[in-house]
């Protein structure tokens, strides 16, 4: 309970802080708007090449991708989100007084990231409605349920991966080439932007080894496919590495806590 | 001294002392390479320290005496390198329990959100306590009231003066009304009667049992408010006394007035 008191706080803070930058709101739905256009013009150059042999049944490149843009976003906000979260903190000089305080410090990391992670989840509907409106992606077969299962166990993902992330931070207060690194080898091998098929047979098989890759199939499936078994099943694999990675990033969060309380670091950046 | 109002029903009225023993603190990477030959930062040094509850005590010292180093293990911020620290009977290592019992008023004006008001300020760390609701809002404006920013409340925190943001830090930390206080310098920004102000609220927050650590550079405060006094000197306490005792002289040094010196507490 007070956990979610104070990712509340967070939320209310971060929302009185934003109102004054609406015209940063303005230049995100841009950049949504030339996202869309630029991908669809990259769908009809492609389209028709090997990569269509590998796409869903009902699914063009423009929509393959599309999809994987909408989800990469969210994702990225995930992790970017945390690593911002606890960075603005200890950049404004913050972190200590709010690290006094009885909140437990994975609420206070996942608090700054909400409001970020909400506008994320915002885009990506944003996306996928762009998408429907004016350029006449079909959702009709789309079950909604299992894709908002599988959004909610992805930004999980991403979440666990930022904490992880933020331990390092924490440690070695350099965080955000770890992280861009990170986002740049997971798009890459995830299918973000192409099926995994077409990839080398080295990067394949790293893929296929990827909970995010599953996360993307399984997305896909439920918006071109429907609900089938194959979407609970990646589901299932996601929810468990979700689960493992959460623990992971705890455990690496308190542990590096406690490393800049030995250094006397916590605040350092 | 003006009277400042009196402070509400505790939160946190359980009154608890500190025991400290053989405390050690040197700071040093926790991750050290082989070829890093930077020297170990010796901050405080075989520290022993009995502090009952309801206790003022006055810490005070030279610059890097290691006196915000002390105030900063007591609030879990840093981890003693060796030796035993306990809050209300609990150790700091187990920082989760510590920090509820604790409210620290940190010296430093950067520790608040600059583009929202003091209020606005007071309401976010207020949740982090984990008070929420309609009595969060009142609670926060009776903090506000008793630091004397009521008038102020919905100005942004970029435009208050030095004295408001040392006020705003004390407002903070009765918030959710601790059984030990940690105070960083409170009235260093302070025109003589909002000082005044301060001193009275903080003594009188203290009655019934609640523990203050004062860290101040300012003997007559130290003799006025807090019934005992400590000098660290490179890390070691140098001398512990009533304040009462003390000189508070400038430029005597820091001499018991009957030249006794209270070094029980001191372990060699």
């Amino acid at each position: 309970m007070r956990a979610l008191i104070a990712v509340r706080a967070f939320l209310l803070r971060d929302l009185r802080t934003t109102r004054s930058y609406r015209f940063a709101l303005l230049m995100q739905l841009f950049g949504i708007a030339s996202g869309l256009w630029t991908y669809f013009f990259l769908g009809r150059m492609v389209e028709g090449g090997t990569t269509s042999a590998f796409l869903p049944a009902s699914a063009d490149f423009f929509s393959f991708v599309l999809v994987g843009v909408a989800f990469w976003g969210l994702l990225s906000t995930a992790i970017l989100g945390t690593l911002n979260s606890i960075q603005a903190e200890q950049r404004s000089g913050t972190l200590e007084a709010i690290l006094v305080s009885s909140a437990p410090p994975w609420s206070v990391i996942l608090g700054g990231a909400m409001l970020p992670l909400l506008i994320g989840v915002l885009e990506m509907l944003l996306y996928l409605a762009g998408g429907a409106y004016f350029f006449n992606v079909d959702w009709g077969r789309a079950h909604w349920p299992a894709l908002a299962a599988l959004v909610g166990l992805a930004v999980a993902h991403g979440a666990a991966l930022g904490f992880i992330v933020a331990a390092v931070v924490i440690v070695i207060k350099r965080g955000e080439a770890v992280a861009w690194v990170l986002i740049s080898v997971l798009a890459m091998l995830s299918g973000v932007f192409y099926p995994v098929e077409v990839l080398p047979e080295p990067l394949h098989v790293i893929s296929e080894m990827l909970p995010l890759t599953y996360a993307l199939r399984g997305m896909r499936e439920a918006l071109f496919v429907g609900g089938s078994p194959a979407v609970w099943l990646y589901a299932v694999v996601l929810a468990l590495s979700t689960l493992l990675l959460m623990l992971t990033g705890a455990w690496a969060l308190k542990r590096a806590i406690d490393v800049a309380r030995t250094e006397g670091s916590l605040a350092h950046f | 001294m003006p009277t400042a109002g009196t402070a509400g029903p505790a939160r946190n009225n359980v009154a608890i002392g500190i025991e400290i023993e053989g405390l050690h603190k040197e700071f040093a990477p926790a991750l050290r390479l082989p070829w890093d030959k930077s020297p170990r930062r010796v901050a405080l040094s075989n520290i022993c320290l009995q502090v009952p509850p309801g206790q003022r005590l006055a810490v005070l010292g030279t610059n890097g005496a290691g006196k915000s180093t002390l105030l900063r293990i007591l609030a879990t911020l840093v981890r003693p390198t060796s030796g035993l620290v306990r809050v209300g009977g609990v150790d700091v290592r187990d920082w989760g329990r510590v920090r509820s019992m604790v409210g620290w008023a940190t010296g430093d004006d950067r520790s608040f959100y600059w583009s929202l008001s003091g209020r606005a300020n007071l309401e976010f760390f207020a949740g982090l306590q984990g008070m929420a609701g309609p009595a969060t809002r009142s609670r926060v404006g009776e903090v506000l009231e008793r630091v004397g920013l009521d008038d102020v409340a919905d100005t942004p925190y970029r435009a208050y003066s030095s004295g408001m943001r040392q006020r705003l830090a004390v407002a903070r930390a009765l918030l959710h009304e601790p059984a030990l206080l940690l105070l960083d310098e409170p009235t260093r920004s302070l025109d003589h009667e909002a000082a005044e102000s301060l001193r009275t609220l903080l003594v009188e927050y203290s009655r019934g049992g609640r523990t203050l650590i004062w860290v101040t550079h300012n003997r007559a405060e130290a003799a006025e408010c807090c019934d005992r006094s400590i000098w660290l000197r490179e890390g070691r306490i140098e001398y512990d006394m009533p304040s009462a005792a003390m000189s508070i002289e400038p430029g005597s040094g820091f001499m018991a007035l009957e030249e006794e010196e209270e070094e029980s507490c001191v372990r060699s």
